[in-house]
This record gives structure tokens, C-alpha cells and sequence, in this order.
């Protein structure tokens, strides 16, 4: 196949993307000025901020793990037409998941974590399927059945890790967090800096998920359905099926994630899922939405969300409100709800006229 | 109304009518699907604006822009689907938009009073306080059209308003035609329908493809001349079929019904039998049952009695893929919401149902990009899809592409058994004469075909015998010898042979 025409046409799917980033940093910047800052000296701290310090450079590559994981847990399910808003929750049942094994269950060196990560992404998995079930066999709306079991979850993984575990570590739970893991159970860094390998796990899961659906049959039923369900049932696909699988696999990811937080940190805590937009769940939508639901897209989404609050403290030091970050994301990802906009600027330049 | 013209992307929905009623007159307008009667009454009605053409009412002419205007100029119109709040009584429907109100307060009682007395005054008898929800729809309807007549409507438009009626409420809906002609309304009764449209005007106008064949007297039609009128004489086109002779039965359905809780009956006792080497034409106006026998054989519904059997082996219960799997096609009846997937690709739609089979995946999971898009490339070449690249996006492409796309893939797996339905609504010319000819190569080469079209001459050109279907059954049977325009139309008005 052409690899220019393929490159070209992946930059055109892009660009609406990029017009929506642009955008929202221009609305951003108008904000800056009216607030009273100079929205080159911003962009500048946050860029030094990010890259300048190895602690920049370590928060980025620790927010880019569960960031990209929880892009990926929202548009697969998307490519079938679930909207998985349970992320948050398969995160906390991962991480549960994760840090009960740690705890109760000795394993050696590389084992350990391998099983972690596995039973976390199965767990979450199953936690996904039931409101999949709901929705497939009784048209229950999984936006509804997803948030539900959000809170459902943290309220589970925090008895479970707190008052079982109590039970079993006398005294052990200490301001909300578990006793520390067994050193088994720590995953390796990255050399040159505490960042965990979790976000090279995270990438090269962002390529399986290319890979799934671009290149395997259940990726590509799972495509079929979610465009034209009619179509597919009328060919013999089942979307049920499809539908199903494509939730399975959001929670999947999203219970990787979970699991991988809680190892990264060596710990388990009541507020390890949350950091930004009410959750890493949360998060992971607006990553998805501004990598225009896109496996690669999100990896770079990823990054540049990463920029942002990693260096907020930098711009922090300087005097200026971490709020002005929030506001940032928040503006890119409305312009990113409203691809519409593009639409009516090519048209306009096109000269065209519906 | 005179020279009145409207066009839609790719149709010439009417074409240079002349259309002109006189007051107090019961006037039928009758043709089959795509004729252009609803189109011409809903511009009347204002829904839709007019392309060119004049109207006049009592000889002024008049600007109908909108459907207040229509009703302003005392049209009224009564639509298949009806416009009613189910929670809302019958009052509060009729009267709604139209409120008396006493400085700016709702004057209920008053509303009560006004539609008793005018359903009185009509004939029309109702309960001014019932729930609509509650009522059947027969009710409905009437409370439909004492909302037009509430307007002020002295023209009153019905389109299609049988489709909806049991025999009994269509027998209520007559009479109440009767009594508002008496009154003086003059009535626009749009149907398919031949009895109906005998039985209950006085002139009848005809429409085809969007032109008006004529207006005459309905005591000087027989079912036979209305229905040539209707139907029309078209130059036929001629393929070459080689010589009749059918073999084994490959589709065989016995006393078939299908339904749901809308519409019970949709198939109510089919028996057919499609063999090898003919094409059997299904020929029906839409909404007679096709969808839905369509859709049992496929897989898509469960028949609700009676069995289909293909190749002898009972289906009924089957799933679409294992139909699929038993060597039967199907095109179906909309392209675009049911045979392709619009945002994929020319070469991803090439493969829809068959991307798990070799060679385009290796253990039914690896897609094997490669062989995917050499048969799109072959599919594109065999059918003359004209397409600059196989990466193109199904819904940038033209009908007529589209639905060769579907035909070309469907056919590429040389099925034993082919359902058509509606295979070429919608195309031009050139399109229409390439999927029919494909289809008449597919019966010449010993296949089973089973086509299901409103489209009589497509029926009368390709199909070895013809079957009509009208209200969920078989109600003729005719050979291409015996064929013929008249009896055609004669059935599909539902007058059985």
C-alpha cells in the first residue's frame, strides 16, 4: 500500500483534531489576558515545567500510563456503540484486585506483578460485562449501568482493602492506605527516573489495540456493528456478540490500568484513581475524545495532557493558578465536541454551499 | 392546480401535473409507490414547496408556503401517520393551536362544547373527553379529520387512510366520507387500492411516474381499465433467457406467517415454491407483507407459523448465518442501512460477513489485508464499479455503485439461491438494466432466483412466473406467458384474479 497516501490520509483525519487544539488554546490564551497573563510566558513555563526537570519529565511518563490505558477503555467499546463511563470503577476494582494479591498472595520476583496486572484486567473486565449484559439482553443504557457501578466499585475495593484487610493486618491501614506491598510486587522503573514501566506497557497496548482493530476479523465485526448494526445483522454478524466483546475489552484496559497504578505506587489507596476530572476514568474520555478516538491518537493525546499537569507545579511556582490547566483541557475538549466547527470552515474556505 | 413540478435528488417526483377538483366532489387519486399522489397533496397541503406550477383556489391563485396557509385556505389533510398527543384528550387535540381562550385564558369548556357540536354536525360521533392513547385507531383517524374539519376545511385530503383500518372501521370511514360530501366537503382520496377507490368516488385521477394518465368517471372504469392506466404500457426491455426449465425446488415456504405486536399479520398464509433455472417474481405495492417474508427467510424474524425450507432442509429456525452458509444471497431492500456499511470502505464492504472466512483471515482472527483487497479489486472489475480506488468510502459512492457493490459481492460467492428485494429502487437507467441483467445471467445459469419488487415492469420483464401478494397473502399466480399489464394491475389493486 502507499505509505505516503496512508500517512496523508491519516493527517487528514487528524486535522480536526489539531483544529480543535488550536482553537482551544487560542480561547485559552484570551482567557490568560483577560485573567492577566501573558499566554506565550505560560505555555513557556508549562513546556519548562514538563521537560526542563526530571521530576517534569517522571510525573509525565507517570500520568501517561493510565491516561492512554483509559483512552483505550472508552473507544473500543465506542467502536461497538457502548459508551463506557465505568472506567473509574473497573480502575478501582483493578487496583483492588492488584493490591489483594500483592498482599495475601506470595509470588516471586516477576511473576508477582505479571499476575497482578492479568487477574486486575480480568476483574475489570468482568465488571464492564455486566452492564454490557444489561444493555445487550434487556436495553438497559450502559451509560447509566456504568456510573452506577463506579461508585458501587470504590465503595467495594475500599472495604475490602480496609476493613478485610484490617482484619488480617492488625492496625496495618493507616491514613487510608494499605500496608506497602511486598518488594515481589514492585514493578520496574525506568532507568534514569521513578517512573514505573507501566507506560511502555501502556504504548505498546495502545498498538495491540490498532492492531485489533484494524487487522483482526473480531475488530473488524466489532467496526461493522458499531457503524450500521443493520448492516451487519442482515451479513449474519451478531452484534450482541460484538457488543459484549467490545465492553469486555474497555473494562480489560481499564482494570490493566488500575492494576498498574496500584503496583507503580506499592500501595493501595482510597484516592489513587482520582487526580483530575473527578477520576483517571473521567480523564481517559476527554484523552480519547481530543485523540479523536483514535488507539494513536490517544498516545498522543496522552502526551499532551501529560504536559499540561506535569508542568503545572512549575507554573504553579511562578503564581499562576493550577485552575488555568483545567480550564486549558476543558476548553480543547469542548472545541473537540464540536466537530461541526471543521466541517464549516472547510466548507467555507471550500467555497462550498449545502 | 396547473404545471405543477417537484423534484427530489435523482426523482422527478411530479412532473408537469395538471391537477384540477371540483367543489363538493369525492375525487380518488390513485397509482402505485412513487406514482407521486402523496407528493402532489403534500404540496398542496404547503409541506412541500413547489418547484414550478401554479395553484388557484376557486380561481385565485394562491401562495402556499407553509401548511398554515394551506389551512387558512380551507385544506385540510389527514396523513397515514397520525400527528396526535396520546396523553391529551380529544378535545385538547382538535382544538390545539386553535384554542378559544377568553383574554388570554383557556376557555376548556367552550373547546368541549365547539367539538361536540361539530361532530355532531358532521356526523362524525366521538367522545370529546377520551384519552387518544385509548382509542383504536380507527377513532383516531376520525378525530384527524375533525381537526381538519375544526380548521375550517372545505378541502379535505385522506392519504392512504385504509392502510391503517380493519374492514369494519374501514366500512365507518366510508360512510363518514359519504356524510361530509353531503355536507359539502369535498373530499382527495389517495390509494393504491383499486375496490376501494370503485367504491367510494365519484372521479377517479390517475398518476405514474409522476405524471397524471388522466381523470375519468369512476362508474365508466372497470378494474381492468384502471388498472392499464394505472400500470401503464412500457416499451419492454428484452434479455435473452434461455429456455424454461426449472429443476429441484430450492426455496419452498408453506402456509408462512409472520408478525409482531404492530402488525400481527403481516404474512398471513404464504405458500410458494422458487426452483432452479427460473426467477419468481414477488410483485406487491410496499407494506403488503414483502419486508417481513423477506426478512423470515433471511433470518432476520421468526416466523410466527409455517415453515421455509431451503434445499429441503427446514430454515425457519435458523440463523442468518447459517442461512448465509447454505449457499442463499440476499440484496436488500435498502442499500444503505442494510447492505452496506456506509463509513467503511469499498474494500471493507466487499468483505461484510465474510472477513472470518479464508482466504481473508488466517484462523478465522488475522485479516489478511492482501487477499481482502484483491477480491475488491475483482469484485470492482467484474461488476464495472466505477470507483477511482477500492478505499473509497461506500457512502461517497452513487446508488447505482452502491448497490452493484452489493450485488457483485453477493454474487461473487455464486449462490444457489438469490432473494432480490427491491434490487433496483431508485437507479437510473443504466444502473437498473445492469442489476436485472445480472440477475437474469444468475436464473440462466441454473440458479434459484427469488425477486420481490413493486416495480411491475421489472416484474413483468424478468420474471419466469409472478406472484402477487396483497395483505400478507398470495392472492394470483401468473406465467410470463399469461402476463400481462392488465392482469398485473388488476392484482396489485387487490382484486383477486
Amino acid at each position: 500500500m502507499d505509505l505516503g497516501a496512508f500517512a496523508m490520509d491519516q493527517f487528514r483525519k487528524a486535522l480536526p483534531s489539531v483544529f480543535a487544539l488550536v482553537l482551544g488554546i487560542a480561547a485559552g490564551s484570551v482567557l490568560m489576558v483577560i485573567s492577566g497573563f501573558n499566554p506565550l510566558l505560560v505555555f513557556q513555563l508549562m513546556i519548562v515545567g514538563a521537560f526542563g526537570s526530571s521530576q517534569g519529565r517522571t510525573y509525565m511518563l507517570i500520568y501517561m500510563s493510565p491516561l492512554i490505558l483509559n483512552a483505550l477503555a472508552f473507544l473500543v467499546p465506542g467502536k461497538a456503540g457502548m459508551w463506557n463511563v465505568g472506567a473509574q470503577g473497573q480502575v478501582y476494582l483493578g487496583g483492588m484486585t492488584a493490591a489483594l494479591i500483592a498482599l495475601l498472595v506470595p509470588l516471586p520476583g516477576v511473576v508477582g506483578p505479571v499476575v497482578c496486572l492479568l487477574a486486575g484486567a480480568l476483574v475489570g473486565s468482568v465488571w464492564a460485562f455486566i452492564p454490557a449484559l444489561m444493555r445487550v439482553y434487556r436495553n438497559a443504557s450502559e451509560i447509566v449501568t456504568t456510573i452506577m457501578l463506579n461508585y458501587v466499585a470504590a465503595s467495594l475495593a475500599s472495604y475490602l482493602l480496609f476493613d478485610y484487610i484490617g482484619v488480617i493486618f492488625p492496625g496495618a491501614t493507616v491514613n487510608n492506605q494499605s500496608p506497602a506491598f511486598p518488594s515481589a510486587f514492585r514493578l520496574l522503573r525506568l532507568p534514569g527516573s521513578t517512573a514505573s514501566v507501566m507506560v511502555i506497557v501502556a504504548v505498546i497496548t495502545a498498538f495491540a489495540v490498532l492492531y485489533f482493530l484494524q487487522r483482526t476479523t473480531y475488530g473488524y465485526e466489532i467496526r461493522a456493528v458499531g457503524l450500521s448494526p443493520l448492516s451487519s445483522k442482515t451479513k449474519g454478524i451478531n452484534p450482541k456478540r460484538m457488543m459484549l466483546l467490545a465492553m469486555a475489552l474497555g473494562g480489560l484496559l481499564a482494570g490493566l490500568a488500575g492494576a498498574g497504578d496500584v503496583l507503580a505506587a506499592g500501595h493501595y489507596t482510597d484516592q489513587f484513581a482520582e487526580g483530575w476530572f473527578g477520576g483517571e476514568g473521567f480523564a481517559g474520555i476527554a484523552v480519547a475524545l481530543v485523540g479523536a478516538s483514535n488507539p494513536v491518537g490517544a498516545v498522543f493525546s496522552a502526551v499532551l495532557f501529560a504536559i499540561m499537569v506535569a508542568g503545572a507545579p512549575y507554573m504553579q511556582s511562578f503564581g499562576m493558578p493550577k485552575e488555568m490547566i483545567w480550564t486549558l483541557q476543558g476548553l480543547i475538549i469542548l472545541f473537540t465536541a464540536m466537530p461541526y466547527l471543521y466541517t464549516l470552515v472547510q466548507n467555507k474556505l471550500g467555497g462550498k454551499s449545502k | 392546480m396547473k404545471g405543477i413540478c417537484k423534484s427530489f435528488p435523482g426523482v422527478q417526483a411530479v412532473d408537469h401535473v395538471d391537477f384540477e377538483v371540483r367543489e363538493g366532489e369525492i375525487r380518488g387519486l390513485l397509482g402505485e409507490n412513487g406514482a407521486g399522489k402523496s407528493t402532489l397533496m403534500n404540496l398542496l397541503y404547503g409541506l412541500y414547496r413547489l418547484d414550478a406550477g401554479t395553484i388557484e383556489i376557486f380561481g385565485k391563485e394562491v401562495k402556499i408556503s407553509g401548511s398554515h396557509d394551506a389551512i387558512n385556505l380551507g385544506i385540510g389533510m389527514v396523513h397515514q401517520a397520525f400527528m396526535l398527543v396520546s396523553n391529551l384528550s380529544v378535545t385538547e387535540n382538535v382544538v390545539l393551536g386553535y384554542e378559544p381562550a377568553r383574554s388570554g385564558v383557556l376557555d376548556m369548556k367552550e373547546a368541549r362544547a365547539r367539538v361536540e357540536k361539530l361532530s355532531k354536525s358532521a356526523g362524525l360521533p366521538i367522545d370529546p373527553d377520551a384519552i387518544i392513547e385509548n382509542l383504536p385507531v380507527g377513532l383516531k383517524q376520525r378525530v384527524e379529520i375533525l381537526k381538519a374539519l375544526y380548521r375550517g376545511a372545505k378541502v379535505l385530503i385522506l392519504d392512504e387512510p385504509t392502510a391503517v383500518l380493519t374492514p369494519v372501521e374501514v366500512t365507518e370511514l366510508f360512510k363518514s366520507v359519504r356524510k361530509l360530501r353531503e355536507a359539502g366537503t369535498t373530499i382527495i382520496f389517495i390509494t393504491h387500492k383499486l375496490h376501494e377507490v370503485k367504491e367510494i368516488t365519484e372521479t377517479i385521477t390517475v398518476m405514474r411516474k409522476g405524471k397524471v394518465m388522466g381523470t375519468v368517471e369512476t362508474k365508466d372504469m372497470t378494474y381492468d381499465s384502471l388498472a392499464k392506466m394505472m400500470v401503464g404500457r412500457e416499451i419492454v426491455k428484452s434479455y435473452s433467457f434461455s429456455p424454461y426449465s426449472p429443476g429441484e425446488v430450492l426455496l419452498s415456504i408453506k402456509d408462512l406467517h409472520v408478525g409482531d405486536k404492530i402488525k400481527p399479520n403481516a404474512v398471513n398464509g404464504v405458500t410458494l415454491d422458487v426452483r432452479t433455472g427460473e426467477i419468481v417474481g414477488l410483485a406487491g405495492v410496499d407494506g403488503n407483507g414483502q419486508t417481513e417474508l423477506v426478512e423470515a427467510i433471511m433470518g432476520l424474524r421468526r416466523p410466527t407459523d409455517g415453515t421455509i425450507s431451503v434445499k429441503g432442509k427446514v430454515v425457519s429456525n435458523l440463523t442468518t448465518k447459517e442461512i448465509l452458509d447454505m449457499s442463499v444471497r440476499h440484496i436488500p431492500e435498502d442499500r444503505a442501512s442494510q447492505g452496506l456499511v456506509m463509513d467503511f470502505s469499498v474494500a471493507e464492504n466487499s468483505v461484510l460477513g465474510s472477513i472470518g472466512k479464508e482466504p481473508f483471515s488466517s484462523r478465522g482472527t488475522f485479516v489478511v489485508v492482501e487477499k481482502v483487497r484483491e477480491f475488491a479489486r475483482k469484485v470492482v472489475k467484474s461488476f464495472s464499479i466505477a470507483v477511482p480506488s477500492i478505499d473509497v468510502l461506500a457512502k461517497n459512492l452513487s446508488g447505482g455503485n452502491q448497490q452493484k457493490l452489493i450485488a457483485g459481492r453477493e454474487l461473487s460467492s455464486d449462490p444457489d439461491l438469490l432473494i432480490a428485494a427491491q434490487p433496483t429502487r431508485g437507479l437510473d437507467v443504466g444502473a437498473t438494466e445492469y442489476i436485472q441483467s445480472l440477475l437474469v445471467k444468475t436464473r440462466n445459469s441454473g440458479k434459484a432466483v427469488f425477486l420481490v419488487s413493486a416495480d411491475f415492469d421489472e416484474i413483468l420483464n424478468l420474471s419466469d412466473r409472478i406472484l402477487i401478494i396483497f395483505e400478507g397473502r398470495i392472492i394470483g399466480e401468473l406465467s410470463r406467458e399469461n402476463a400481462s399489464v392488465q392482469e398485473l394491475g388488476k392484482l396489485l389493486g387487490g382484486v383477486a384474479a
